[in-house]
């Protein structure tokens, strides 16, 4: 056979191909060291996510990152994810085991004040302190509290940086929600499961890069 | 080691122009926060910076080792200078500006690009090229190596490209013309992903789109092809015949060997496999 497709890989590691399928694509395994590794690679990120799982990070984070990716907490991995989920998970775990955590851990330790304003919010002169919302767990948690600073230090960018920064996390946001509408509709939909994911791992890599911005003009 | 600053306060019209001796195989790096940045190369070991900026700031060159900084300092806030500078073309950049382009020709290093506002446009550059803006388009020829560009706002465009590449913006198309990489993965939120050049046996390619068209032009195509939309279509140049199907707009099928993987995905655009040299 020729190379199998990252879905059939995917149905392998779920264990659903045909008796058939599962023997032809073993066969190609046997002879094929690079879709070897890529399975390799796919069965790692999946050992990956149920050995954090047991150990979730001390901000538990892990259960808005598998809310995010469609996994049930409390319960191991089921392996019927598709490859673009995996690779998703894998980038969201490496955010939230790095800068996202460290800012939440960070954050967490200094005052929280009332709610901010927009991003577009006039600059005082005064250094803004990031507001931190009670509940900084989960994806959602990061992204609020990315959300958080950015609206906090917005005043020291420039006012067309802060604009464009908006309107691109609105752009974002429209997609987040086509890609759960279509969910909605079509729940066994992998690939919608995937592009939310990524999509919605998008946004959170914006607003890292929003929030790096106005700490570096500070 | 060797230390030389070369610190001149100049005048309005005049501002700076210097020239430090820097070893083979040096790093560059310079931070501005406003004025564009303009690197040409030549074939002298030696590293020309000439500013234009005002009698308030002035800029340092700081030589040490394979080092080399470049770095202005105002009385009055961020510095703000329009640089020129003449490099060895097989010297590392490293640029970091707020506000200003970046344009770089003829390098044949590594080049590390960041910018908030300004374009950035690149000819040359090997080994890893990174290229990030908030606030603008990016253009790079003639790059090989490991190459990663991300734009917020703004359009990208690789063009002659070899090795490793991976591109993604939120709001902007993506165009990779005459491409010969092993590894493409190229995504955007609102723009159309246009890939021409080369699949590679053996390579991996995935390109994505949330609103826009995905496009694959190629004169040959040796693939496992994925494909997936929601709301978009698909076309193809090429026979096709499917050998896996989870809905409508969610198919698997084989090109020619199958030595490749190709993943390609628009949520609410067309998919489209293009021969080279047939229709457009």
């Amino acid at each position: 056979m020729t190379h199998p497709s990252s879905s059939q890989l995917s149905d392998y590691l779920d264990g659903e191909l045909s008796e058939e399928g599962r023997l032809t694509l073993e066969a190609h395994l046997t002879r094929c060291a690079e879709c070897g590794e890529v399975l390799g690679e796919l069965r790692r990120v999946l050992a990956r996510a149920q050995a954090l799982e047991d150990r979730p990070p001390h901000e538990d984070l892990w259960p808005g990152v598998a809310a995010a990716i469609g996994a049930a907490p409390g319960r191991r991995w089921r392996v019927s994810i598709p490859v673009p989920v995996l690779l998703a998970a894998s980038v969201a775990l490496m955010l939230f085991s790095g800068g996202a955590v460290a800012l939440a851990l960070k954050l967490t330790h200094e005052p929280r004040l009332a709610a901010a304003g927009p991003v577009a919010s006039a600059a005082t002169g005064a250094t803004p302190v990031a507001v931190i919302p009670d509940d900084a767990r989960g994806y959602d948690g990061a992204i609020r509290a990315l959300q958080a600073e950015v609206d906090a230090g917005g005043g020291r960018l420039d006012s067309v940086t802060v604009r464009i920064v908006n309107e691109k996390l609105a752009m974002i946001d429209r997609a987040i929600a086509d890609a759960e509408r279509a969910l909605a509709a079509d729940p066994a939909n992998s690939y919608l499961h995937g592009h939310l994911t990524q999509t919605r791992l998008r946004k959170l890599d914006l607003l890292r890069r929003a929030a790096a911005l106005t700490r570096s003009v500070s | 080691m060797l230390l030389l600053l070369a610190a001149l306060a100049g005048a309005p019209l005049q501002g700076t122009d210097t020239t430090v001796t820097v070893r083979a195989g040096s790093r560059l790096s310079l931070e501005n926060f406003e004025g564009g940045v303009t690197i040409s190369s030549w074939n002298r070991s030696a590293v020309r910076v000439q500013g234009s900026h005002d009698d308030d700031t002035r800029v340092d060159v700081d030589v040490q080792g394979s080092s080399v900084e470049v770095r202005g300092h105002s009385r009055y806030g961020p510095p703000e200078v329009e640089y020129r500078l003449t490099v060895p073309a097989d010297i590392s950049l490293e640029i970091n500006t707020h506000s200003g382009a970046v344009q770089i020709d003829g390098t044949r290093g590594e080049v590390q690009v960041q910018t908030v506002e300004g374009a950035i446009t690149v000819t040359g550059g090997a080994g890893r090229v990174s290229l990030q803006s908030v606030e603008g388009e990016i253009s790079l020829t003639g790059a090989s190596g490991r190459i990663n560009i991300s734009a917020v706002d703004g359009a990208v465009s690789v063009r002659n490209a070899r090795g490793d590449l991976q591109v993604s913006a939120v709001d902007g198309a993506i165009r990779l013309e005459d491409i010969d990489a092993s590894t493409v993965e190229a995504s955007t939120v609102d723009g159309e992903i246009d890939f021409r050049g080369t699949i590679r046996d053996g390579g991996r390619y995935r390109l994505s789109s949330h609103d826009g068209n995905v496009t694959v032009t190629a004169p040959v195509i040796n693939a496992a092809v994925s494909v997936s939309s929601y709301e978009g279509d698909f076309e193809s140049d090429f026979p096709v015949t499917i050998t896996g199907t989870r809905s409508r707009k969610r198919f698997d099928f084989i090109l020619g060997t199958g030595s490749a993987r190709l993943e390609l995905e628009s949520f609410d655009g067309t998919v489209a496999l293009r021969k080279a040299g047939g229709r457009r």
